[in-house]
């Protein structure tokens, strides 16, 4: 498919998800949940993701929402609804498992 | 005849709309009024509820849909939403929600609402982007 500027404009929700991954990776690296630093780790994710996703190049605006909670049986439950153009906008959710947290990060494109 | 190919018609196409060479909204996302109204939908909503795990994904949905309706009903011209509703049964844990975002900040904002009880607690997130 031939693009003047050689990029896609439409929200590729692979690339995405390998960007969250490491993001949630690189932040947390197996450790366990500390009331006192989820703080810091809920922004360093969404930092984290928010840079690499600008790295990518592509014409959009993000939102990135993090949410992390402790593991103790209770359950969790998440939705969400977009009045956007389908064509060219996108979300993708990613849910991250450790065994003393679950890390769930929600990314929004938005073309421009 | 339909289909024919009659010369005369041309295809209708999607409507194409002209440029209004506008930059920035004429009303703006207002984050006051809207988190008001999300409270009030969640407060209305959530009374008495009580953390059952057959029912609750039905109402997260319908708290996100109730949300984007109230958002439509602002008239906010241009603009996309994204509602995001995050419920839970209490049950001491910890939990954090943080969100960032990268976008224009004089025409772009968000607005958020929680509400808790004994057994439920929920948070709602709306995102308001105008379409440049």
């Amino acid at each position: 498919m031939e693009d003047a500027r050689g990029e896609e404009k439409t929200f590729v929700v692979e690339e995405v998800n390998t960007v969250i991954k490491e993001s949630i990776e690189n932040t947390i690296q197996n450790a366990a949940y500390h009331h006192n630093k989820v703080a810091q780790w809920n922004s360093n994710i969404v930092e984290l993701c928010l840079k690499k996703l600008t790295q990518l190049n592509k014409p959009f605006k993000y939102i990135v929402t993090c949410t992390v909670m402790q593991k103790n049986g209770a359950g969790l439950h998440a939705a969400s609804s977009a009045f956007w153009d389908s064509t060219t906008d996108g979300s993708t959710t990613y849910k991250y498992d450790s065994k003393t947290m679950y890390v769930i990060v929600s990314v929004f494109g938005l073309a421009i | 005849a339909p289909g024919a190919g009659n010369s005369e018609e041309q295809p209708v196409s999607a409507l194409v709309y002209e440029n209004t060479y506008k930059m920035k909204p004429d009303k703006k996302f207002q984050s006051g009024a809207v988190r008001r109204a999300m409270e009030e939908v969640l407060q209305t909503r959530m009374v008495k509820v009580k953390y059952d795990p057959a029912k609750v994904p039905e109402l997260t949905k319908l708290l996100a849909n109730e949300i984007m309706a109230v958002l439509k009903q602002f008239e906010f011209d241009r603009y996309k939403f994204i509602t995001q509703v995050i419920a839970g049964e209490f049950k001491g844990q910890g939990i954090r929600v943080a969100s960032r975002a990268v976008w224009d900040t004089s025409t772009d904002s968000y607005a958020s609402a929680s509400y808790k009880n004994a057994s439920i607690f929920v948070v709602a997130m709306a995102f308001g982007i105008f379409q440049e």
